[in-house]
C-alpha cells in the first residue's frame, strides 16, 4: 500500500494550482473582458496569483470554489473583502473554505440582483 | 433587456417587472454564471484524490534472543546460574488499534523449562506484550519455540505468525579428578575422567585441595567434557570462572600458565584437561607455646583440616548475542593447608595418648604419621618407636653386633670397667656391614614387633648405615667408642652410631614413611610429622628428627614438617 506524507500532498496540489493559475488569464479574458482586457498579461497573471492564495487562504480546496474567488475578486474589484456581506461572511466562523466560497457566489448573486432591482 | 411576463393585470405590475428583469438577469451575474460554467467546463482540476483506507494494524510476535540454553539438572553443587531468555515482543505494523488484551502465547518443546519472572511457564501459557523469557535445559537436544499473538479480533487489527525459534540445549560437563593426574595408590580406583561419572555415581562434585606450596604439592586437575559440534555453532568459547582469590585455573600440569576459557580446538579425546591451583603463599607451621607442656592447658586443635570452600564453574559465551552463560554446577574445592593439617593432626594424637596412657608415652618416645601429599587421602597410621626388645633391652647392641659381623666377639675387663670386642678380622667390607645392619633391623622389626619394613626403606636405612661408616669414617672408627664408652653411657657410639638415638630405622617417622612406601608411595611425596610423648623436656611437641631419621628421610628426600 502506497503512503502519502501530509507535505507530499500539499506538494501535488501546488502543482496542480498552478496548472489552474496557468488556465485563468485566458478563461478570464474570455468572460471578465471589460473588468481585465486592458491588463497586460503580467498585471493579470499577478492578479490571478494573488486571488487564488488568497482563495487557498481562505480554505478553498476544489477547482469551482476556488475560481469562484478569483471571479469575484475581478467582477467586484480590489475592494471586493471590504463588502459588507463579504466581510460578514468571511467572519462566520461556521463556515470553512469550500463551503464559505459557495456561501459568497450566493450572496454575490443576490446583491447584483438586488442592484438589478434598484436600477 | 428583453422581458417576459408571466402576470397578466396591473396591481402587481412592480413585481411581475422585477420578476421579469430577474430572470433577464443582471449581466454581471451572467457574467459570473458563464464564468462558473467554463470552470465545470474546462478547468483543472486542483483536487488530490486521495483514498483514505483505514490502514490495518498487522501484529506479529517477536521473539529475540539466546540460542543456546545449557543443560540445567540434577546440579550436585548448585550456584549462580545465568539462564538462557527470550525477550518477547511485539510490532505493530500500524500502532493505536490493538487488542486490549493482546498477549504472546508461547510453546516450546521438552527439552527446556521455562519461567517468566521467577514462576514457572508452560508450553502454551500466554504472556502480555512484552515479557522475558527464562530457560533452562532438561535434556539435550535441539528445542523449537513458537510465538503466537492472542486478543480479540477486530477489521482494525491482523494477526500474524513468525518463524519459530530453535534453541540448542547442550550439557556442559565439568569435573574433578580426585587425585593429581589421576594418581592413586588405591589399585582399584579409576584413574581418569572416562570411567569417572560423578553424576552416575552420585559423587559430589567435591574435593580437596592442598593450598599451593611452592612446586611441592598437587594441583587439582579437571576435565571438560567437550560439547557437541553444533554447540560451536551457537558458543563463542567456554569460560572458567572461580570464586576470585583462593583459585585459579592454569592450563598446564605446573599450573602455572593461566587458562581462563577453551574453544573447540582445546579438546583432545572430548576431553580438556586443566588445573586449579589456590593463590597466594602458605606460610610457615605457627609456632609452639615455650616451656614445659601442660596438656590440660592446650586444648586439642580443632578443626585439623581448616579448609576454605573455594568452587570453579564453568560457561559458555554465546555467540552473536556475546552474552555469558554461567552453568551454575560448581566444583566445590576444600583448600587447607596440608602441612598444618598434619601437625594439629599429629598434635592432637600425642596429646590424647599422653593424658590417656603415661607408659605408653614413656615406652615408646614418640608419635609419627606419614601422609602422601600428592594423593590426598593416603595416611599411615599413628606409629610409634620400637627401639626395645618387648623383653626391654635395646636393640642398638644386636645391631652393632649385626654390623660387625659373626666374628664380633664381647669380653668384659676384668676389673668390670667396661667391655670389648676382639676387632678380629672377617667384618667385611663396610658395604657388606651395612646390608647385615639393615637385614638385622629388618628381622628386628618383624619378629619382634610384626611390622614388615618394605625392602624400599630398608634400601634407604641400608644407604644410611653405609654412609655413616664410609662417609662419617665410623668403619675406621669401628668398636673404638664402644670399648672406652662406660657401660649404658650416650656417648657410646661404636661405628659412628649413638646408643641414644638407638637401633636406626625403629623410630616412629621412619615406620610411619614405611608404612606409606609400601603402600606404593614414592619416598619423595611423603611429607612426616612428629611429637614427642616421652615424659622429657619437649613431650607433647615437635620431634626433632634424630641423627639416623634424619639420615634415612634424607635418603629419600621424605619432606619432615616437625624438625
Amino acid at each position: 500500500m502506497l503512503i502519502f506524507s501530509e507535505s507530499q500532498i500539499q506538494a501535488f496540489q501546488d502543482d496542480r494550482f498552478d496548472q489552474l493559475c496557468d488556465w485563468l488569464p485566458a478563461h478570464l479574458r474570455t468572460h471578465f473582458a471589460p473588468q481585465v482586457g486592458a491588463m497586460d498579461a503580467a498585471a493579470l497573471r499577478a492578479l490571478i496569483d494573488q486571488s487564488v492564495a488568497r482563495a487557498r487562504q481562505i480554505g478553498t480546496t476544489k477547482t469551482e470554489t476556488t475560481c469562484q474567488y478569483v471571479h469575484l475578486r475581478v467582477l467586484f474589484g480590489e475592494g471586493f473583502e471590504g463588502l459588507d456581506w463579504v466581510a460578514d461572511t468571511l467572519a462566520r466562523s461556521n463556515l470553512k473554505g469550500d463551503a464559505m466560497m459557495g456561501r459568497l457566489t450566493e450572496l454575490a448573486h443576490s446583491a447584483l440582483e438586488q442592484e438589478e432591482a434598484a436600477e | 433587456m428583453s422581458m417576459t411576463s408571466t402576470n397578466s393585470g396591473g396591481g402587481g405590475g412592480k413585481k411581475k417587472r422585477n420578476s421579469g428583469r430577474k430572470k433577464k438577469g443582471n449581466p454581471q451575474a451572467k457574467q459570473l454564471a458563464a464564468a462558473d460554467k467554463g470552470v465545470k467546463k474546462g478547468a483543472p482540476k486542483v483536487e488530490v484524490v486521495t483514498v483514505c483506507e483505514e490502514l490495518v494494524n498487522v501484529i506479529t510476535p517477536v521473539i529475540e534472543g539466546d540460542e543456546l540454553v545449557l543443560l540445567h539438572t540434577d546440579f550436585v553443587n548448585p550456584g549462580e546460574t545465568t539462564l538462557s531468555h527470550f525477550n518477547v515482543s511485539v510490532h505493530q505494523s500500524n500502532p493505536g488499534h490493538a487488542p486490549a488484551n493482546l498477549g504472546v502465547e508461547i510453546t516450546y518443546g521438552g527439552e527446556i523449562a521455562c519461567e517468566v519472572n521467577g514462576a514457572a511457564f508452560a508450553s502454551g501459557d500466554t504472556g502480555g506484550a512484552a515479557f522475558r523469557l527464562d530457560m533452562r535445559g532438561v535434556t539435550q537436544g535441539d528445542c523449537v519455540i513458537s510465538a503466537r499473538i492472542t486478543g480479540n479480533a477486530d477489521p482494525r487489527w491482523r494477526f500474524e505468525d513468525t518463524p519459530p525459534k530453535t534453541v540448542l540445549v547442550e550439557n556442559l560437563r565439568l569435573d574433578a579428578f580426585l587425585y593429581r593426574d589421576g594418581r592413586t595408590v588405591d589399585a582399584g580406583r579409576v584413574n581418569n575422567l572416562a570411567a569417572v561419572d560423578p553424576h552416575a555415581a552420585g559423587t559430589p562434585k567435591t574435593r580437596e585441595l592442598h593450598k599451593r606450596n611452592d612446586g611441592i604439592f598437587t594441583f587439582a586437575r579437571f576435565g571438560m567434557r567437550a560439547p557437541r559440534a553444533a554447540f560451536w555453532d551457537k558458543a563463542e568459547r567456554i569460560t572458567f570462572s572461580t570464586n576470585a582469590g583462593p583459585v585459579e585455573t592454569y592450563s598446564n600440569p605446573a599450573a602455572t600458565v593461566q587458562v581462563l576459557n577453551i574453544n573447540a580446538g582445546n579438546f583432545n579425546n572430548n576431553i580438556s584437561e586443566f588445573r586449579v591451583a589456590t593463590t597466594g603463599a602458605v606460610g610457615n607451621l605457627p609456632g609452639e607455646p615455650g616451656g614445659r607442656i601442660q596438656y590440660h592447658n592446650y586444648p586439642v586443635k580443632a578443626p585439623e583440616k581448616q579448609m576454605t570452600d573455594c568452587y570453579v564453574s564453568c560457561g559458555a559465551t554465546v555467540r552473536n548475542t556475546n552474552r555469558e552463560l554461567l552453568l551454575g554446577d560448581l566444583v566445590k574445592l576444600q583448600a587447607f593447608s596440608f602441612d598444618d593439617y598434619l601437625d594439629r593432626n599429629v598434635y592432637n594424637e600425642c596429646r590424647t595418648r599422653v593424658l590417656a596412657d603415661n607408659a605408653d608415652a614413656a615406652n615408646h618416645v614418640a608419635v609419627a604419621k606419614a601422609a602422601a601429599h600428592k594423593y590426598y587421602d593416603n595416611e599411615s597410621g599413628f606409629c610409634r618407636n620400637y627401639t626395645h626388645y618387648p623383653g626391654g633391652w635395646s636393640a642398638f647392641k644386636p645391631f652393632i653386633k649385626a654390623i660387625h659381623g659373626r666374628n664380633c666377639i664381647e669380653r668384659y675387663y676384668s676389673n668390670g670397667q667396661g667391655r670389648w670386642i676382639d676387632p678380629v678380622a672377617g667384618r667385611g667390607s663396610a658395604a657388606q656391614a651395612a646390608t647385615r645392619g639393615a637385614n638385622f633391623i629388618q628381622t628386628y622389626l618383624l619378629d619382634e614387633h610384626a611390622i614388615a619394613l618394605h625392602n624400599t626403606t630398608k634400601g634407604l636405612l641400608r644407604t644410611h648405615i653405609l654412609n655413616e661408616l664410609v662417609t662419617n669414617n665410623g668403619w675406621n672408627q669401628g668398636l673404638d667408642n664402644y670399648i672406652q664408652a662406660p657401660v649404658g653411657g650416650d656417648l657410646w657410639a661404636p661405628y659412628g652410631f649413638s646408643l641414644g638415638d638407638g637401633a636406626p630405622g625403629t623410630h616412629a617417622e621412619v615406620l610411619a614413611v614405611n608404612e606409606m612406601i609400601a603402600a606404593g608411595v614414592p619416598a619423595a611425596e611423603i611429607t612426616v610429622a612428629t611429637y614427642m610423648l616421652k615424659s622429657l623436656g619437649r613431650q607433647g611437641k615437635r620431634f626433632v628428627a634424630c641423627y639416623n631419621c634424619d639420615g634415612i628421610l634424607g635418603a629419600g628426600n621424605v619432606r619432615v614438617i616437625t624438625d
